[in-house]
């Protein structure tokens, strides 16, 4: 395999090298073009209050979402329209739902933290030692990369689940497994690009090693796109996590998801006359999932320099 | 007339048919008129259509249409006569004989006679049969002996002449009759063909001949079976011209339903509101042969105590479960017996909901709640047990039971498994290949359901030799009493007589709780009004199909 040419890429490579030696103005600058980006604040904002709920949750639930209500005579509450104990009314159990949907988010935000963490790893390690390395071993990851690419991943969550039982550690570390393609291939094309910079071939000349070339000058230089696609990794697994606890492999009851909530909604009863139900969690992962995108699209502006050059390239073109 | 007076009309109707049960065909508003298609929507498939080799519910819909029986179960499951005009049992009873009905045919034409009903017989012990319903023909004399190829014929089935067949049994067997029960195939097809290939038969896949009200016209897999009324049916013409079974989910059956494409259908108790709400539809309820029930293994040297088995019948509020989980559809029952059968015992004492004494009775026994974690302990030795269940209407109310145990300081951790796997693990594990009894790990408390046809069958599931392999004594129960009691109705065939035996056992099962009987279910059947006559019975929602009629 032939080494990449350096030509077209090497004004861009420079453009990103010469930053790193003031580090701080990068990140500032990011930061300034992230504010302006109204949509990425909005979705911040909203996740910001996603991961308050998330961790407050024993303050802020109004009850116990696992208690079961009943009333002076002992008859279970199950399925009460919204009152005041029950802002959002009670579930076929008699429990209240706003404090399942203020639960659920703990498990959305685990499971998106968690399969991002695993995914990221994943990614990260076997794209550096593709992308590095290159040749036959590049070969072999890329076409494994694109084995697991091809999978169709609900049908093997759905088949784990049945095989191994349902739970969260196992949707985790499945939606893991199947997810971390994307950030390899990102990382790779990263490092293809930048172990021909000048910077990096300056740091060979040197004699640094190859460990301490893709640690001190590779990986930093790529932390930006992996990060924009961690965010959106995260929205892929919440939404999966949602999709499989509905068809009702995914988190079993009775610990509360958005997901297996919205699983009662597959009756007809309840689709048709107790909105309460799946008005709130489905609102939730809407919301969730639209705001990770906002935030991933703002991200992606703010730290990729080549949009921002190409923006202004383009505004000096009009000019 | 308007239409309120109708209905009330109709609710008249319907109540006096409840009534007078065992006369269902009521004329109802107005006169039935004949013609027209009912489409009744199933989620279930057939999977094979004759009735010898290992009949599901799903083939048990469809071939109840097609074919007849010696003797049928009537709306109280009394056996009254179908195939045959009357039959005698000798005063040893030992013998049994059956006039046949004259003038019956085939759909194909050919006339039915007694050989088709020693062939039927004959067949479930043939040594090649491989159908998993030869327990309908062993009480006849000589049956193991031509199944183990000892004979070359069963000696105890004896064609006197064309319509009259008399049968011999090897014992004096309380539940004979209602091995007559089982479908009559046709010998002038089935007979040149080996029973090991019938699987394969086209009267198996797509081509059943039976003498029932319909024919089958077509089987289109996965997503119908269409029949045609039988002009020429013994029992009277159907007064529909066609029967469809639709086939699909019931989620989109239901819409289906609503929508008015297909006429009925078997609703989940969760969506009752929602057809009850649409005023072109109505709902029948109907008392099902199945009952639910909470079970100990009692190899766990706790549920050997019967006070610790009281505690957990204290604790549970059935009345709340069948009210809440099951909307009301549902009879709490005190005993393991489905309400419908003769063999229930409504009287029978069991333990009322009563959350003190169940703590008391722990307290006695020397169990403390460890107020860190409100589940009792004694001797480092933690109240805390599984319980698993497979059926999506269990997890309904699974956590109301676990609240309530926890209540008293009995912590329950919930399995939901899926069917096969329960049993392979749970109900049934194998040690090299061969089912066993589970141990006290494997298995500690289980939800399940009984489906009875016409025979409670207690000895199967209470018997101390039963265990399993041999039976589906998973409880692992024995009482000498009760084993007793059991062969005691197996050696007479007087119905009323055995019906007292058995609620003797059930007042013991009632007090012993092997098992904690929680509700007898309800079916509940969403049905199109412009559907007349519609009667459900215990024992097939087709029960009185010739009377069902579409009013246009």
């Amino acid at each position: 395999m032939s080494r990449p040419a350096a030509g077209p890429d090497a004004e861009a490579a420079a453009v990103v090298a010469a930053p790193t030696a003031r580090r701080t103005s990068l990140y500032g600058e990011a930061w300034r073009r992230l504010r302006d980006h109204r949509l990425a604040m909005v979705g911040l904002a909203f996740l910001a209050l996603f991961v308050l709920a998330a961790a407050l949750a024993p303050w802020l639930a109004p009850h116990d979402p696992f208690e079961i209500f009943r009333t002076p005579e002992g008859r279970i509450r199950i399925w009460e329209p919204p009152s005041r104990d029950h802002p959002l009314g009670t579930d076929r159990f008699g429990r209240d739902v706003l404090s399942r949907v203020i639960y659920g988010s703990r498990i959305s935000l685990l499971v998106g933290l968690s399969v991002a963490l695993i995914s990221a790893t994943i990614g990260a390690l076997l794209g550096a030692l593709a992308g590095y390395a290159g040749g036959h071993l590049d070969n072999v990851v890329m076409r494994f990369t694109d084995a697991v690419m091809a999978f169709p991943v609900l049908f093997l969550l759905i088949t784990v689940a049945v095989v191994a039982g349902p739970s969260v550690v196992n949707v985790i570390v499945v939606i893991g497994l199947v997810s971390w393609p994307r950030i390899c291939r990102i990382v790779r094309a990263e490092f293809l690009r930048l172990r021909e910079a000048e910077f990096v071939v300056a740091a060979r000349s040197l004699g640094a090693s190859d460990a301490r070339i893709t640690v001190l000058h590779l990986m930093p230089n790529s932390v930006a796109s992996i990060t924009v696609n961690v965010t959106l990794d995260i929205a892929r697994a919440i939404l999966l996590e949602a999709s499989l606890s509905f068809l009702g492999v995914g988190v079993p009851q009775p610990t509360a998801t958005w997901g297996n909530m919205l699983h009662e909604a597959m009756s007809l009863t309840v689709v048709r006359g107790m909105p309460w139900l799946w008005l709130a969690p489905g609102t939730c992962i809407l919301l969730t999932v639209l705001s990770l995108n906002f935030a991933g699209d703002g991200l992606r502006d703010a730290l990729d320099p080549r949009t921002a050059i190409g923006r202004a390239a383009r505004a000096a073109a009009a000019a | 007339m308007s239409s309120q007076a109708v209905r009330v009309a109709l609710a008249i109707a319907v109540s006096l048919s409840v009534l007078g049960a065992s006369a269902p065909g009521l004329a109802g508003p107005s006169a039935p008129q004949r013609g027209g298609i009912v489409r009744f929507g199933t989620a279930f498939e057939p999977a094979r259509l004759n009735p010898t080799l290992y009949p599901s519910p799903a083939d048990r819909q469809v071939t109840e249409l097609v074919y007849n029986r010696l003797l049928k179960p009537d709306y109280n499951m009394r056996l009254v006569t179908d195939l045959a005009e009357s039959y005698e049992i000798s005063p040893d009873k030992l013998v049994i004989t059956f006039k046949l009905r004259r003038g019956v045919r085939w759909h194909d034409g050919t006339p039915f006679t007694a050989r088709d009903v020693a062939f039927t017989f004959r067949s479930l012990a043939h040594p090649n049969y491989a159908g998993g319903q030869v327990a309908f023909a062993s009480a006849i004399r000589g049956a193991r002996a031509y199944r183990e190829r000892r004979a070359s014929d069963v000696e105890g089935i004896r064609v006197l002449d064309d319509h009259t067949i008399q049968f011999t049994l090897e014992e004096v067997h309380g539940p004979a009759l209602a091995n007559f029960t089982h479908p009559i195939i046709p010998a002038h097809i089935l007979g040149p063909v080996d029973p090991a290939q019938w699987d394969r038969h086209p009267t198996n896949v797509d081509r059943p001949v039976g003498t029932g009200p319909f024919k089958i016209v077509r089987v289109a897999v996965q997503q119908f079976v269409e029949l045609e009324a039988n002009p020429d049916y013994f029992g009277g013409r159907p007064n529909i011209d066609r029967f469809i079974w639709v086939l699909g989910d019931e989620a989109a059956l239901l819409s289906s339903l609503l929508a008015g494409r297909i006429d009925a259908m078997a609703v989940p108790v969760t969506e009752a509101r929602t057809v009850r709400n649409q005023r072109q539809l109505d709902i029948k309820e109907m008392k099902a042969n199945t009952f639910f029930y909470m079970g100990f293994n009692m190899a766990h040297p706790l549920f050997r105590q019967k006070r610790v088995r009281q505690a957990f019948a204290h604790a549970i509020d059935r009345d709340e479960i069948c009210r809440s989980a099951l909307q009301g559809y549902c009879q709490v029952v005190q005993v393991p017996m489905a309400a419908p059968m003769w063999s229930f015992n409504p009287d029978a004492k069991g333990y009322a909901y009563d959350p003190p004494r169940a703590r008391r009775i722990l307290e006695e026994l020397g169990w403390q709640v460890n107020p860190s974690t409100g589940i009792r302990e004694k001797d480092g030795q933690r109240l805390q047990f599984e319980m698993v269940y497979s059926t999506p209407i269990m997890a309904t109310y699974a956590p109301l039971i676990q609240q309530d145990l926890r209540a008293v300081g009995i912590g329950i951790d919930l399995v939901r498994l899926d069917w096969p796997t329960m049993v392979a693990t749970k109900l049934l594990p194998r040690t090299g290949g061969q089912p066993r009894a589970p141990t006290a790990q494997e298995l500690q408390t289980w939800l399940l359901f009984r489906a009875l046809l016409l025979e409670p069958l207690g000895e199967l599931h209470y018997g101390c030799d039963q265990q399993p392999p041999k039976g589906f004594n998973f409880t692992q129960y024995c009482n000498r009493q009760v084993d007793r009691l059991l062969k005691m109705q197996l050696g007479t065939m007087d119905l009323s007589e055995r019906a007292a035996i058995y609620k003797r056992i059930m007042a013991i099962l009632a007090d012993d709780i092997p098992w904690i009987p929680l509700y007898s279910s309800v079916d509940l059947y969403g049905y199109n009004r412009r559907l007349q006559n519609f009667e459900p019975g215990v024992n097939g929602v087709t029960q009185n199909v010739t009377q069902w009629w579409i009013r246009r």
